[in-house]
């Protein structure tokens, strides 16, 4: 019976490919999908934040609705569109699909963090990436956990590396006020660097890793630095922009913008939403102009479509945005008049005409 | 059993509709054909299945290219939707790693399993994707610079790499067949080591500001750091020119025991110093690199590159040299070089 039920991914591939699966045939697989990405949420600290950090809207907690909502996305993802693959793995006997099916449900949430949660991504990103490499280079070794680098990783100093420079242990409030110094150190290029800009952020990450893993912090674990290490960056950007922008100050044309932009809570106006910022970002990607114009429109860009995910109000004034996303004053009325057009022709793709963004 | 919800419900009813959509679209069970893989077909391989089964990483393999006496280029397929430089999504999920290309044995397929196919266009992008990584011009726009770095795709294309590497292992040895061995021997007998190298160690201090290829494998860094402890007398060397208007081009007579011959290669012409090189070397007629390195950008003008002869026996060589700075990449030039027999 326990085997059974450990199968019941595999089994349901079975039954998808042997014929049509009524609701009922359904549902063990989809209780367990729903547990699943419960569990990925939680390993990554998206469980306490807004369910838009992976396109989901129109709920600010996640609710039922809102864990339902993810689950179908993620049973499409998993299921529906790799029918063929795991078809095929099934075919030549492989005893089973479960691991496939968790790996798959990592990647699911993965992409959709990248695409709609750029800060917690970044965080997560960097600091997996300075542990990995501490890792890789033999500096740090995995104790504990998956040697892969997730939430259940602790990592320490390899046994011959020397006497800790202290034996004392710090408390939970230490060690946190430690990570959000991280945090302030890092800030905001950790959020505003690209490509191979974020090479000397991760390296900070690293550094500071080390240096508290070899002060008397025996072993580091990977959920728990990473939570302290997201919220604060959160904070930090929140805290970077101010809760209302002077009167006189209001870019009235950012905010026209920003509100032809703000996306409705129904699931077309949602999906329309996730491809205007996936076909604006592919124009910014694709814009014939110097890496340095590319990576401000990006980060404008950027800072934009998550601004009216989060429904802020109105944008900063330009003042504010030059000095908090690094852009030069100057540059930001050419910036925005190039998103404009952007932004113009993707709807223009998607519906006839569009006259909110004059 | 729970209640459900009425949004439970009518999630359900729309995945119960979309399920047998999805089932509609799967095609009918394949039989291997009489004839063999062809170009196009994906397999599974089960050679390449220990690994993929450890790792919950299962691979499909495309056949790009199939040789008249037999043997065949794959690259392996998979479904997470990370995408690197080298890789091309074929359809809404499978991904077709075009970098981790490799040549084997047909014998592989005896116990293999068909498990689809690709369209003639998705066979086309993914040899055009491979031709852009060999002449340094695939694109690498920022998302898919950040995707690089990203360790959980380093992760993938580790376990990937371990999996090809098994399935080369298991087929490295040719069959019978002799156009297929004399087509395969450069490779397998003097450069399949070098093909698995990768850029991570510097090699050796020929010239103090020169840079210096670099490579991974620890075997052979151990070799260089012995060989190039000592001085190397007399050393063969090579200028090279873009497009090979000026230069010695060839380099002959190579003795007996040089461990060396040395490169000058001389990148175009850009007005300042790139930040660093990536070099390919390609066994002529051949798109597999038996050499792949980086350089970092020196002070002067020429690039230096120790190639070791154990590995290069004579026979004409195509290179190319991409320049990185920043996240901008551009061809810097492609050379040709002949090395002549041994008298």
């Amino acid at each position: 019976m326990e085997i059974i039920r450990n199968l019941i991914f595999t089994e349901h591939v079975r039954q998808l490919v042997r014929g049509d699966v009524s609701a009922q045939e359904l549902s063990p697989s989809w209780e367990k999908l729903r547990s699943a990405l419960v569990s990925e949420l939680r390993a990554r600290s998206l469980f306490s934040v807004s369910p838009t950090c992976v396109g989901i809207l129109g709920s600010p907690r996640w609710t039922r609705n809102a864990i339902d909502e993810l689950t179908a996305d993620c049973y499409i993802f998993v299921f529906l569109k790799r029918l063929s693959s795991l078809n095929a793995q099934l075919g030549r006997e492989k005893a089973n699909i479960e691991g496939l099916i968790f790996r798959n449900v990592r990647y699911f949430l993965h992409e959709l963090q990248r695409k709609h949660d750029p800060l917690g991504f970044r965080s997560y990103l960097a600091l997996r990436s300075a542990i990995c490499r501490a890792v890789e280079e033999g500096t740090l070794v995995v104790v504990q956990g998956d040697p892969e680098v997730r939430t259940n990783t602790a990592v320490a100093p390899p046994i011959d590396s020397g006497p800790l420079t202290r034996a004392t242990k710090r408390s939970p409030s230490e060690l946190r006020a430690t990570i959000w110094g991280w945090a302030d150190e890092t800030m905001p290029d950790l959020v505003t660097a690209r490509g191979r800009a974020l090479d000397p952020v991760i390296e900070i990450l690293r550094a500071r890793i080390l240096e508290l893993s070899r002060d008397g912090v025996a072993e580091l674990r990977f959920g728990e630095v990473s939570r302290h290490f997201q919220a604060r960056v959160r904070h930090l950007w929140s805290a970077s922009w101010p809760r209302e922008t002077p009167v006189a100050e209001v870019d009235h044309s950012l905010g026209s913008l920003a509100e032809a932009l703000r996306p409705g809570f129904a699931l077309e106006e949602r999906e329309a939403f996730h491809q205007l910022v996936a076909c604006v970002s592919e124009a910014v990607e694709a814009d014939p102009t110097t890496p340095r114009t590319q990576a401000y429109l990006h980060r404008l860009w950027t800072f934009l479509w998550s601004h009216c995910l989060e429904d802020r109000g109105n944008p900063p004034s330009r003042r504010q945005l030059s000095e908090t996303l690094k852009i030069p004053r100057a540059r930001i009325r050419d910036l925005y008049s190039s998103l404009q057009r952007k932004v113009r022709h993707c709807l223009s793709l998607s519906r006839p005409s569009n006259g909110d963004l004059e | 059993m729970t209640e459900r919800s009425s949004t439970q419900s009518s999630i359900f009813e729309r995945l119960v509709r979309q399920g047998g959509e999805a089932r509609a679209r799967l095609s009918a069970p394949m039989a291997p054909p009489a004839a063999g893989p062809r170009v196009g077909d994906l397999w599974i391989l089960p050679s390449g299945t220990k690994l993929d089964d450890q790792t919950d990483t299962p691979i499909e393999w495309a056949v790009l290219e199939v040789e008249p006496q037999g043997a065949l280029l794959l690259i392996p397929v998979d479904t997470c939707p990370m995408q690197g430089r080298a890789d091309v999504l074929a359809d809404d999920a499978r991904v077709l790693r075009c970098g981790q290309g490799c040549w084997i044995d047909p014998a592989a397929f005896a116990s293999g399993f068909r498990s689809g196919s690709l369209t003639r266009e998705q066979v086309q992008a993914a040899r055009q994707r491979r031709r852009d990584l060999r002449d340094g011009s695939a694109a690498a726009p920022l998302v898919v610079l950040e995707t690089e770095k990203d360790p959980e795709y380093r992760q993938l294309l580790g376990r990937i790499e371990a999996i090809r590497l098994e399935l080369e292992d298991a087929f490295r040895e040719p069959t019978a067949d002799s156009a297929f061995a004399s087509k395969t021997a450069k490779a397998t007998d003097s450069s399949r080591e070098a093909r698995r190298w990768f850029p991570a160690v510097a090699a050796a201090s020929l010239l103090a500001a020169a840079s210096i290829i670099v490579i991974h494998q620890k075997s052979v860094i151990d070799d260089l750091e012995r060989t190039t402890a000592a001085p190397i007398p007399n050393p063969p060397v090579v200028w090279l020119e873009p497009g090979n208007d000026r230069g010695s081009r060839e380099v002959g007579a190579v003795a007996e025991g040089t461990p060396y011959i040395v490169l000058l290669l001389i990148p175009e012409v850009t007005g300042h110093v790139q930040q660093s090189y990536s070099l390919k070397i390609f066994a002529h007629g051949d798109d597999r690199p038996l050499w792949n390195g980086e350089m970092a950008g020196g002070a002067l003008p020429e690039l230096f590159v120790l190639l070791p002869t154990r590995h290069f026996p004579a026979g004409d060589y195509h290179l190319q040299l991409t320049a990185r700075e920043g996240d901008l990449e551009r061809s810097a030039g492609t050379y040709e070089l002949r090395i002549l027999q041994s008298p």
